[in-house]
């Protein structure tokens, strides 16, 4: 099965979300966009611009954060960041740098070497050497992993902060659906190497949310059963011991429902429409899916 | 934007500042300093002696390629295991400046390390600075440097993984030093013999610290064409896989 299959992602203006299950080819997706992987069949282009033979050109345009945090540990920030610069070709360099570490909160840091630093620390030196050549695009693979909250935290201020003032548009790779939602404006969603949907957030959040009912009961199976008996629903599925329905007819589905409960003498625990999150598309079209 | 040449400059320069920040050097050092000093143990003063030069440089070769195979499938086979690579391919640079500027500032310093440490022999044998066999000597270790640059490298893109890369390459190498004659021209002292005793034939006549039996130049050229033609073949081949075909995942 090929990693990636007729995969057409769209990456406007501003911060774009990547979202899929591990496996699902977000870091391959990433790798053929640098040029790093060859797509063995089809073409991948961006900017107009073939991925895999016009790779340096794309990346004179891009700055990109890796997952890992590859960096050289006995240099410090401000001498990796240098050479970075030097690579760009940055006539400033000083300049840029010193604003650069001041922007992602490093400056105390700057002189101590690379190897010493926290995990949040080398998220933030990650998120500054891709932003170094003042990038059209920058596509962070998982900035918020293995940090803790207040990390987290300031991290996203960052990317907003830097998207604001430089109107740097970003591809942010993530699990964590409720960091996007601090600060995405469009968001992809990709399954097993195919596109499942893409959008504008409200745009999804209406599609996704409108007909999707969540339900509570003592015996899911059981109730489960009395549902699919009945004309009102498309598709049901479980996640964590809790019913998800997608609804064809709502007014009568929710008549419904207290009617089945008290039939099969259920305790029902809870009914309502689902919540606009990002984690819930995503369980809606990743499950469905399933 | 820098230009093709500027960045390449740049990626070497910063290649070096990587090698000269490696925490193991001044450890590279010392055994480059002890396998110089190993070999003059014999010497109990200035003896005006080139012979020297040939006697102990089985410790050098054995040095020189345990440090070699170490630093370049580091520097190669680490890259993909750490992501240094896949960090390297994100910046505006291309794929051959950061093979060619890899392979030639771990040459550079590697070979400067052994040249600068090989030099105390003019010291503590008391040779002359214009004694040729000296710069004989320091070609022969430049050609092992550039063989096992080459079998590191080439083992490195297929293994992935610096430790194997590693022990393939260390292998490899003095497997074939133990397994074939010798005095062959695929073993390291074999071809150290076979140019220097070439040499000491023409410019000390009457010497044979090298060997006894006459070089002959097959032997001779053979020993200089065999590590050059497998680094050639090898490095080029590795280079056209890297830029043109290797996917980095």
């Amino acid at each position: 099965m090929p990693a990636l299959n007729e995969l057409t992602i769209q990456i406007p203006n501003g911060i774009s979300g990547f979202v899929g299950k591990n496996g699902s080819g977000k870091t391959t997706t990433i790798g053929v966009l640098l040029g790093l992987i060859k797509a063995n069949k089809g073409q991948a282009s961006m900017f107009g611009l073939d991925c895999w033979k016009n790779s340096f050109e794309i990346r004179q345009k891009l700055g990109v954060m890796h997952e890992t945090n590859a960096y050289p540990g006995n240099f410090s920030a401000r001498r990796f960041l240098t050479h970075v610069a030097k690579l760009y070709g940055i006539t400033q360099i000083d300049q840029t740098i010193t604003q650069l570490l001041k922007d992602v909160d490093l400056t105390h840091a700057q002189d101590k070497p690379i190897k010493t630093f926290s995990a949040g620390m080398f998220k933030r030196l990650g998120l500054a050497q891709a932003l170094i050549g003042n990038p059209e695009l920058a596509i962070l693979d998982e900035p918020t992993a293995n940090i803790d909250p207040l990390g987290r935290i300031t991290i996203l201020e960052k990317i907003k902060d830097m998207h604001t003032k430089h109107g740097t548009s970003f591809l942010i790779s993530t699990h964590i659906l409720s960091d996007l939602e601090k600060i995405c404006n469009y968001l992809i969603i990709i399954d097993q190497g195919k596109t499942i949907d893409q959008g504008n957030i409200n745009t999804l959040t209406e599609k996704y949310s409108a007909n999707i009912y969540k339900i509570e009961v003592s015996n899911p199976p059981q109730f489960i059963t009395a549902l699919q008996k009945t004309d009102t629903i498309d598709k049901v599925w479980v996640e964590n011991d809790k019913i998800f329905c997608k609804v064809n007819n709502p007014e009568m589905f929710c008549a419904e429902i207290p009617k089945i409960a008290s039939e099969l003498k259920l305790q029902l625990k809870g009914f309502q429409q689902t919540l606009n999150s990002l984690e819930e598309i995503y369980s809606q079209t990743v499950g469905e899916k399933r | 934007m820098n230009k093709p040449p500027k960045a390449f400059f740049r990626l070497f320069l910063w290649e070096i500042e990587n090698c000269l920040n490696l925490p193991v050097l001044s450890l590279i050092v010392a055994s480059a300093i002890l396998a110089v000093l190993v070999q003059s143990t014999s010497i109990t003063g200035f003896t005006h002696d080139y012979g020297d030069l040939y006697s102990g440089a089985s410790t050098i070769f054995l040095i020189l390629t345990l440090v070699t195979c170490t630093l370049f499938s580091h520097s190669f086979a680490g890259s993909f295991g750490r992501g240094d690579l896949k960090r390297m391919l994100s910046y505006p640079v291309k794929r051959w400046q950061i093979f060619v500027s890899k392979a030639f500032a771990l040459n550079l310093v590697i070979f400067s390390i052994y040249a600068s440490t090989y030099a105390m022999n003019l010291y503590i044998n008391a040779i002359s600075l214009l004694e040729p066999m000296f710069y004989v000597s320091l070609f022969t270790i430049f050609l092992q440097l550039l063989f096992v640059c080459a079998v590191s490298v080439g083992i490195s893109m297929l293994a992935k993984s610096e430790l194997m890369s590693i022990v393939i390459s260390f292998l490899l190498v003095f497997g074939l030093d133990n397994a074939i004659n010798f005095h062959g021209i695929s073993t390291s002292m074999g071809r150290f013999r076979n140019i220097f005793g070439y040499f000491e034939q023409i410019t000390h006549p009457g010497f044979h610290y090298a060997s006894s039996v006459a070089v002959t130049f097959e032997r001779f050229t053979g020993s200089i064409v065999f590590p050059l033609l497998t680094a050639v073949v090898v490095l080029g081949i590795v280079f056209v896989y890297f830029t043109r075909k290797m996917e980095i995942d």
